[in-house]
């Protein structure tokens, strides 16, 4: 080792200075956020459903996914510039004040109840015509946002369940959306919250600018695992969000139907998907295109919810087109309902 | 096999063990140093530009390579710095050492394309 420090000392002195620069700005983080394109995941992998096991699926359902950095460093922003595919901007909104920690929290929480959200209604669906599948599914009131003002911020994690609170003149309030009226007379009221460690309960008291308590709540429907046939099982995953909502519906109405609606071909798309069988905006529409684009997708669904808005993600997904010189026509389909894209493949022919 | 292990016999009885590992943590220390910054540019160039994956595997499977062969020659400078009149050919030595490990890093390189990144990508 000191034969090699004194050999090398007049190099080390001279690059230190340069190594360290290097390094500061591979590991400096900055306040903007970077989507570039990802790659499609097959939902086959993610979900599977015990039943028609010896069905033969020629074709595959995959959604879609981008590498979305928040805070990149100052080396990932400087060569995210060059390419025409990247797309960086500020950090803003609710997002600005969260960790890139708390940020993955929430896009796992959202990829888990897409998932269940995809399982109730591709079995409602396919239940029309198999009185075989039975679903059952129950509500849940989770922690979907956090202001910083929230009082004990820390203890109340993202995913934890609302179960009630005291509000004014001990009224117990277990309705979510009936907070703000039971809490008039005073600014500091008593939330019972429950997760893996079990019940508690906090102070939180309203921030005194805003007049909120700086919690978000969301109702969300899981499905009833022990009341569900058949029985289906989610492995891990690596990839989170809700916008594959529209393509594990797709998938797993497939895995229950004795019809291959794939037909053979190579399915991807994006949307979240909503209980009653509605497609949502996602975000990240031109690095998904880019994305469907590179991977050579036969069929690419997207959100069409109306054509007035600048940023329906159909229009956007025509401009990014336009922008790359791709031509969208016979792949990229426009949907509003799972029902739309389940429509689109039933009559496509393919012979 | 045969041939490679004589060799390292040759040398351990030539400049002892004790030298053979300090000079081997000199040149390990070194490379680490160097490698730090790259491997982290290049996880870095892969989370922009990660619909190119299986290039940068490839990428890294060769950068490893190199780096492999900085860590052999610095380890070879280290042991000629600690005895300049070796006799065994070091050179021939490190050349089994580096083919061996550049196909493990092959071998570990392909299993993460073909097997294990699929595997992740759920």
């Amino acid at each position: 080792m000191n034969e090699l420090t004194e050999k090398f000392w007049p190099y080390i002195k001279l690059l230190i200075l340069p190594y360290l620069f290097f390094v500061f700005i591979l590991v400096y983080p900055i306040n903007y956020y970077i989507d570039a394109p990802g790659g499609i995941a097959e939902v086959e992998s993610l979900i599977t459903v015990d039943y028609n096991q010896d069905k033969d699926i020629e074709g595959s359902i995959s959604s879609t996914y981008i590498m979305a950095i928040n805070r990149p460093t100052f080396f990932q922003f400087m060569i995210s510039v060059f390419s025409d595919y990247n797309y960086a901007n500020v950090i803003t909104g609710s997002y600005a004040d969260y960790t890139n920690e708390e940020i993955n929290q929430i896009s796992y929480l959202d990829k888990a109840t897409s998932v269940d959200a995809a399982v109730i209604v591709a079995y409602q669906e396919a239940a029309k015509n198999n009185s075989e599948i039975i679903i059952d599914y129950y509500e849940k009131v989770m922690v979907f946002g956090k202001a910083i003002y929230l009082s004990f911020y820390e203890d109340i994690a993202f995913g934890d369940e609302f179960l009630y609170m005291i509000g004014d003149n001990d009224e117990v309030v277990e309705d979510y959306t009936q907070i703000s009226v039971y809490t008039v007379l005073d600014d500091t009221y008593e939330f019972f919250f429950s997760n893996d460690k079990g019940n508690y309960s906090r102070l939180l008291t309203k921030d005194s600018e805003t007049g909120k308590f700086g919690i978000t709540l969301k109702k969300y429907y899981l499905v009833d695992r022990d009341n569900t046939y058949p029985h289906f099982t989610e492995k891990g995953s690596n990839i989170g969000g809700p916008s594959g909502g529209l393509l594990q519906t797709l998938s797993v109405y497939n895995m229950l139907v004795a019809d291959d609606i794939t037909k053979g071909l190579k399915i991807a798309g994006t949307g979240t998907i909503n209980y009653d069988g509605s497609v949502g905006y996602i975000g990240g529409t031109e690095q998904k295109i880019i994305t469907a684009y590179i991977n050579k997708v036969d069929v690419f669904f997207i959100p069409f919810l109306n054509e007035d808005y600048y940023y329906d993600n159909y229009m956007e997904a025509l401009r990014a087109c336009e922008k790359h010189g791709i031509d969208p026509s016979g792949w990229l389909v426009p949907v509003a309902t799972f029902a739309d894209a389940l429509a689109y493949l039933e009559g496509l022919d393919v012979s | 096999m045969k041939q490679y292990l004589n060799l390292w016999k040759e040398l351990k009885e030539e400049i002892s063990v004790k030298n053979i590992i300090d000079a081997f943590l000199g040149s390990f220390v070194y490379t680490l140093i160097l490698s730090l910054p790259i491997f982290l540019a290049i996880a870095q160039v892969i989370s922009v530009y990660f619909y190119l994956l299986t290039f940068w595997v490839v990428l890294i499977i060769i950068v490893v390579a190199l780096l492999n062969g900085i860590l052999h020659m610095w380890w070879k400078k280290a042991l000629y710095l600690k005895q300049p009149e070796i006799i065994t050919n070091i050179k021939r030595l490190f050349c089994y050492n580096q083919i061996i490990l550049d196909v493990v890093y092959l071998i570990i390189g392909l299993l993460f394309i073909f097997v294990f990144i699929p595997m992740w990508l759920v």
